[in-house]
């Protein structure tokens, strides 16, 4: 028997069925190696560098015997957690998950568009949707997995000041765990947020960076928008969800938080919409290399 | 009943069929009204550059949407992909690979998608990379592979699955002769096993010997469709034949004495004739009844410009000529 | 003998002076930029601030004007080097920073991807007068969108005023070319380096984005947790801000805030950044290349 012949057989040997399982297994095979290519490619080291340099702020801050002002860092394990809550809003959530976030998932199609390999997963007999929705999975848990282990590592570093026992103190009484899992939620939640609406302009502009710096701009300045405008920000949902509220400035636009439950189903309906805003692009996308 | 509607009917679901095809890319033409139906076997799309022959095969792959018109692939659609693509293997022109991938990956990640599972998904890809030779360079990283591999790891991609229709863009382009040769061989084997394989290709000789139909576009419009000689004679142009006989001579100083003789030229070793007639069917009548006649010895005759290159020139490089 | 050794030979004539050499590769990368219609549009909006500037101080020095409004000029602030700061520079400062980021990732990654590099330099061009005329392309057209129409509304200013106004406000030309330039040359510089690494024109403009807004947000954190001169540091910004106060001779409280930095650390913090930027340029641009 040639090859050829055996190749056929083999082919044909597993009938594959489209349905339920069939998608199942596509999704694993995508998000496999997706999630392979977000996480240990060359151009992961970027996110690699924005979680650490939280960590590396807050290690230093453990080890630091005292700040500028001659006081110490952290003065009181309250004043602690107030500071953790300020580090977290203004530079993991605002900035290195926004920009994990744009680096991750605009990659996710534009990149392959760029890389001109985008066609090879066109050519394979696969629904648009397992193909869009296993791409955000796998974007979304390199996320989730960074950010969310930055967030972890920082809470620890905090109580290091303060001693073990402090943490298994504020473990054991619920305050520590409560807080940690609300930051871990927030995380999550701005991963999927900002990862489904960079996947959708990753495919919807050519210019990338166009899209990125208008959410930069609107995100950073929501503060001072009416509250009409407002409900349009992400941050502005997550931040009501930060288990100590955040002062912004005197310039800010004082609203109440909006309630948890919308802040969270808010959150996933932009996401639903967008991946289902990016499944209808992919499908209409036409595969024409051009210079960028 | 119009070309095309004429089309629809006459297939059967088991060929690649195209009905009123276009494609604009805003003003740009790229194809226009392309009404074709294309068998098993082997068919080769010449054209020159920029004449739409990568837009026509990236239509029919369904990497761009028509314009105007519809395809079926053995009667699906590509807007169906999970049952299009099982049957459709693409070899693009494209020389762009993922990033960061080796051979074996390369072709292995395909298969994961189809969804085969792992021991098959292996399988498959060994076979594959020894269909193309690939197998000592599988561990490479595609990136460091020359340009003549990553047509073969790249032919192994579109093999891999074993379609039924095999759409390859410029398959020979950097092969080396006995990869040529190698790949030539396998694409008889896929049309051998009733598949429909579409080559598209500048070398046209290549096309001449691999073909078993041809495609001829210019401008982005069909200009002709089916067997060579089938083609060359609805060209209504007159036909070269060539003769061989110890009395080339004496033939060719008697030949303008027949209807339809436009050109006669000695061989250069004296023994051998071109003729070129409007009636290539009447010549032949007539022919015959002269050689009987004078009694000349005819060691052989046939067509000598049933080629592709033949049909090109007078098809395309003429009457681009002439506009 | 060789066919090639009776044909061939080689161009003994004289060459052309470096200098010329540099323009060679500045025209032609100016002429790539004004391929965009994108920066055409945003290269004369720019000019629009200094247009809009020179109508305000004619109708700031026409009495009859102003008193139809019923303004008097007492009513009007002064102006001075505060003023050409607020009004002038600092959105200058912008639009060179958003200038920056729209050509400067695209001048070197382009030669590098599509492996130009080994073309350049087998010519009589080193990498000195390669970077010098990608460089010069953004010196001359930042300069045209800031110090140059700055200049021509100090001198409208001095004309209209009269008096001693030229003599009393000298440092303000001078305040304009020197932050101007300081500006454009540091930020150009870090964006080559950055499109020397990353290969696509969109993920080194992402990048370089990326880069600054981290460094000014780490900055502003770094300040709030820690206090002292770490903050300002890798802060740009805040650097620019404070030899723009210096050389306008500005009043820092209506500036708003101004970081408490010495000028001289400013001018080593610019010269640390160009500095580590042309290393990375100078190991990066090589007259070969490195297959995998």
């Amino acid at each position: 028997m040639s090859n050829g012949q055996l190749a056929a057989d083999y082919a044909r040997a597993p009938l594959l069925i489209p349905g339920p399982s069939l998608w199942m297994r596509q999704l694993v095979a995508i998000f496999r190696i997706e999630f392979g290519k977000s996480f240990f490619s060359r151009r992961a080291f970027a996110c690699y560098v924005l979680a650490l340099l939280p960590i590396l702020i807050f290690a230093v801050a453990a080890f630091e015997e005292g700040d500028a002002r001659g006081g110490p860092v952290f003065e009181s394990i309250e004043n602690a957690r107030e500071i953790f809550g300020y580090i977290y809003s203004a530079l993991i959530l605002g900035t290195v998950v926004f920009l994990g976030s744009a680096s991750i998932f605009t990659t996710l199609f534009r990149g392959e568009i760029l890389d001109r390999s985008i066609h090879y997963y066109l050519l394979t007999p696969v629904r648009r949707e397992v193909l869009v929705t296993a791409k955000y999975l796998a974007g979304l848990s390199c996320g989730f997995v960074l950010f969310g282990l930055c967030t972890i590592i920082c809470f620890v570093l905090l109580y290091l000041p303060f001693g073990m026992g402090q943490l298994v103190s504020d473990l054991t009484s619920g305050i520590a765990t409560q807080q940690l899992g609300q930051y871990l939620g927030i995380t999550l939640l701005a991963c999927m947020g900002y990862g489904s609406v960079f996947m959708a302009t990753g495919l919807l502009f050519r210019n990338p960076l166009i899209p990125i710096v208008l959410i930069a701009g609107w995100e950073t300045t929501h503060f001072i928008l009416p509250p009409a405008l407002k409900i349009f920000s992400i941050i502005y949902h997550l931040k009501g969800l930060l288990p100590i509220p955040m002062d912004e400035g005197p310039l800010a636009v004082i609203v109440a938080p909006p309630p948890v439950w919308v802040s969270i189903f808010g959150m996933i309906g932009l996401c639903l919409l967008t991946v289902t805003a990016t499944i209808f692009l992919l499908k209409h996308l036409e595969v024409k290399y051009t210079d960028e | 009943m119009n070309r095309a509607e004429a089309i629809s009917v006459e297939n059967d679901g088991g060929c690649i069929a195209l009905h009123d095809v276009s494609k604009f890319y805003g003003d740009i033409l790229g194809v226009n009204r392309i009404s074709l139906e294309i068998e098993p076997g082997i068919t080769g799309l010449v054209g020159p550059n920029g004449s739409g022959k990568s837009t026509l095969i990236n239509l029919i792959a369904g990497l761009i949407p028509t314009t105007r018109g519809s395809i079926e692939v053995r009667g699906v659609s590509p807007s169906q992909p999970d049952s299009f693509f099982r049957q459709l293997g693409y070899c693009t022109q494209y020389d762009s690979f993922p990033v960061g991938v080796n051979g074996y990956e390369f072709i292995r990640n395909t298969l994961r998608i189809h969804g085969y599972d792992k021991s098959t998904t292996e399988t498959l890809t060994e076979l594959a990379l020894q269909q193309v030779n690939l197998v000592k360079a599988a561990k490479k990283s595609v990136e460091a592979y020359s340009k003549g591999m990553r047509q073969r790891i790249k032919l192994a991609q579109a093999i891999c699955h074993q379609p039924d229709v095999l759409i390859l863009d410029e398959p020979l382009n950097g092969l080396d002769p006995m990869a040529r040769a190698q790949v030539i061989a396998l694409f008889r084997q896929f049309a051998d096993a009733g598949k429909i394989v579409v080559i598209s290709s500048q070398i046209l000789h290549e096309v001449d010997l691999i073909s078993d139909r041809v495609v001829l576009l210019n401008s982005g419009y069909l200009v002709a469709e089916g067997d060579l000689s089938h083609i060359q004679s609805e060209t209504g142009e007159p036909m070269k034949i060539f003769i061989r006989s110890r009395d080339a001579k004496d033939i060719a100083a008697r030949v303008f004495d027949l209807e339809h003789i436009v050109e006669a030229q000695l061989h250069y070793d004296g023994e051998g004739l071109f003729i070129r007639t409007s009636d290539a069917d009447a010549f032949f009548l007539a022919f015959n009844r002269k050689v009987m006649s004078e009694g000349w010895t005819i060691e052989s005759m046939g067509p000598a410009d049933e080629t592709v290159e033949a049909i090109y020139q007078h098809l395309i490089v003429e009457q681009q000529v002439a506009t | 003998m060789a066919i090639f050794l009776k044909a061939y030979q080689g161009y003994s004539g004289p060459l052309s002076p470096p200098m010329s050499r540099t323009l060679v590769i500045f025209r032609y990368a100016l002429a790539d930029v004004f391929q965009s219609r994108l920066f055409v549009a945003f290269f004369f909006i720019s000019l629009l601030l200094p247009l809009f500037l020179m109508c305000a101080i004619y109708v700031y020095h026409n009495l009859e004007l102003l008193l139809q409004f019923d303004v008097t000029p007492e009513d009007l602030t002064t102006i001075n080097g505060t003023a050409f700061t607020i009004a002038m520079q600092i959105p200058q400062n912008s639009l060179l920073f958003l200038m920056v980021l729209g050509i400067g990732p695209t001048m070197i990654s382009p030669d590098l991807r599509n492996n130009a590099m080994p073309l350049y330099l087998s010519r009589p061009i080193n990498t000195a007068s390669y970077i010098s005329g990608k460089l010069l392309v953004l010196i001359f057209l930042g300069s045209l969108i800031s110090w140059v129409p700055g200049l021509l509304l100090f001198f409208l200013q001095a004309y209209l005023a009269g008096g001693g106004w030229l003599g009393d406000n000298l440092q303000i030309p001078v305040a304009s070319i020197l932050t101007s330039l300081s500006w454009i040359i540091c930020l150009s510089l870090v964006a080559f380096a950055v499109s020397a690494f990353v290969k696509l024109k969109s993920v080194a403009r992402m990048t370089f984005f990326g880069i600054i807004l981290l460094l000014s947000v780490t900055g502003a954190v770094i300040e709030d947790v820690f206090g002292g001169l770490g903050a300002y540091v890798v802060n740009l910004y805040a650097g620019l801000e404070v030899l723009m106060t210096y050389l306008y001779n500005a009043d820092s409280d209506l500036l708003g805030f101004v970081p408490q930095m010495d000028v001289g650390i400013a001018v080593l913090q610019f010269l640390t950044f160009s500095l580590l930027a042309l290393l990375v340029l100078t190991w990066r641009i090589r007259a070969f290349q490195v297959v995998a």
